[in-house]
């Protein structure tokens, strides 16, 4: 199911990130996505992130779709050209894989083989772009496909851009080219917010709100240090710091961020969550067991 | 020696849009060997951008475009002496980066760059022109985001940078976006940033083949006089 129907559906999607192993053992990913997935509606399978080498989304998203888990495939432009995207593409319809975020994509600089060459022959709007054409039967070029592909095309936007017009204005160019829903990068500031998701309104596709759950002491400074596009104020970074309980203290920010989303985002999208913290972030949050709890 | 191949007019006029009254800049440099900016064939361009309703308001002629001092020095004579909207530059895309920093007003390339094959004029290397031969720079404020953005993006920032610094190299670099961003603002000209999505065709890079023995002509000339 894709996320705009979830949507339209419960009212309110809930979205987890989960990142591949980086190695062939897929046991322990497998078991995380089995014990969220009453809580949650989709599971995002990450691509690469930070540009660290890691096992692909492709495969494991055809797995939790053999579960009976919704997947969104993450696929970035980093490290493939234009046909091998369009591939991944049509290898993702064929499974059966319907919700697609289309990604630039982390400099190869910061991630674990800094010597490797960065591709970037598309970008994010060339590759909605690329769903799009490839959704209406044809490829990139023009030329006919045996049969279109049928995959849901959605957006990242980082809220916490400063300025944040050239995002707003580039949020518009994905809707564009197709974007069908957006999921934003972590945000603390929901007044960062408000002007995406009334972007996101006038372009009628859902907005899932990005919430970072902060489970460490240090985890603040380590994020704003390490974590492209993710700025933890000053005040949330002390109060994790003086807490007697971090791990609480950091479920509980994430809660309350969720309830103020709910007021006004159509959806969110849990990052750093494995299971059991995600279980009682949600709960907190007032979301109840059954795919994220809408009614 | 560098290479270019003249836009045609009408990707031109493209391009132009609604700028009408136009300074016909050439380079006297490097790229006068290669005959786009010689008296006649910049008279030629005036010509057939005036039978297509545009007007050419000046002609300027300076040696070394991507010189950043020689067109500080010499621009503002041609702005003390002309009324004109934008500037169609006749150069390499280095020399259009020059003058986009140097003029008010928008600049926009008349030729693509083809290969910048060593030596160019007083500026080396390709840190910001990619010789792609898709020039790009009308659409993104005369700033190229190919060199200018460490991702190379063509279709707007990535979510990373802060304070206007470059998310990959905080420290060195600034984020080619943003000053795209911020020239796009001052000219008026954001509608740029919402435009279909750009794809770059790298076909176009590789030189011509007339143009790729031409220049391994000239180098194996060089060689022998070195």
């Amino acid at each position: 199911m894709t996320i705009p129907e979830i949507v339209t559906r419960k009212g309110f999607a809930v979205t987890v990130e989960l990142t591949p192993p980086k190695g062939a053992d897929c046991r322990s990913f497998l078991q995380a996505a089995g014990e969220l997935a009453p809580w949650v509606d989709a599971i995002n399978v990450t691509d690469g992130p930070s540009a660290v080498m890691r096992l692909g989304s492709l495969s494991l998203c055809h797995l939790l779709r053999e579960k009976g888990i919704e997947p969104v495939l993450q696929l970035a432009c980093r490290d493939r050209n234009r046909i091998a995207l369009q591939a991944e593409l049509l290898n993702a319809s064929v499974l059966g894989i319907d919700n697609v975020l289309c990604l630039t994509g982390d400099h190869v600089a910061l991630g674990d083989h800094p010597d490797a060459r960065a591709c970037f022959d598309l970008d994010s709007v060339s590759l909605l772009e690329a769903v799009t054409r490839l959704n209406s039967g044809t490829d990139l070029c023009g030329h006919t496909l045996t049969g279109p592909a049928g995959l849901c095309p959605g957006a990242a936007v980082n809220p916490n851009a400063s300025p944040a017009e050239p995002q707003l204005l580039k949020m518009r160019r994905k809707a564009q080219a197709g974007a069908r829903f957006f999921q934003t990068q972590a945000v603390f500031e929901m007044s960062r917010l408000r002007p995406f998701v009334e972007v996101a309104g006038e372009l009628k596709a859902p907005i899932l709100v990005g919430v970072l759950v902060l489970t460490s002491r240090g985890s603040a400074r380590f994020v704003n240090e390490h974590v492209s596009g993710v700025r933890v104020p000053e005040r949330v970074a002390a109060e994790l710091e003086e807490a007697a309980d971090p791990l609480s203290r950091g479920i509980q920010i994430a809660a309350d961020l969720i309830r103020e989303a709910r007021g006004f985002c159509q959806g969110v999208h849990l990052m750093n969550a494995g299971p059991k913290t995600a279980e009682r972030v949600l709960r907190k949050a007032g979301l109840t067991k059954g795919n994220g709890g809408a009614k | 020696m560098m290479l270019s191949r003249m836009k045609s007019l009408d990707d031109l006029l493209d391009s132009l849009r609604g700028e009408r009254r136009l300074l016909l800049l050439g380079c006297n440099g490097c790229e006068e060997s290669f005959g786009n900016a010689e008296p006649g064939r910049l008279r030629r361009l005036g010509a057939d951008l005036e039978e297509r309703g545009r007007i050419v308001a000046d002609v300027l002629v300076i040696d070394f475009l991507c010189e950043e001092l020689l067109v500080r020095h010499w621009l503002p004579l041609a702005e003390g002496r002309a009324e004109f909207e934008a500037v169609l530059a006749v150069c390499c895309g280095i020399g259009v980066q020059v003058v986009s920093r140097e003029s008010r007003r928008p600049v926009y390339p008349a030729c693509d760059t083809v290969t910048l094959g060593g030596r160019v004029g007083q500026a080396w290397g390709s840190e910001a022109c990619r010789e792609c031969g898709h020039c790009i720079l009308p659409l993104t404020g005369g700033i190229c985001p190919l060199t200018a953005c460490s991702k190379g993006l063509l279709n707007g920032p990535c979510g990373g940078s802060q304070d206007g610094r470059c998310e990959v190299f905080p420290q060195t670099r600034e984020c080619g976006w943003q000053r795209i961003y911020e020239r796009l603002e001052a000219a008026g000209r954001k509608d740029l940033l919402l435009q279909p999505p750009l794809i770059k065709a790298h076909s176009r890079s590789e030189p011509p083949e007339p143009l790729v023995a031409l220049r391994n002509e000239l180098l194996a000339k060089r060689n022998t006089t070195l």
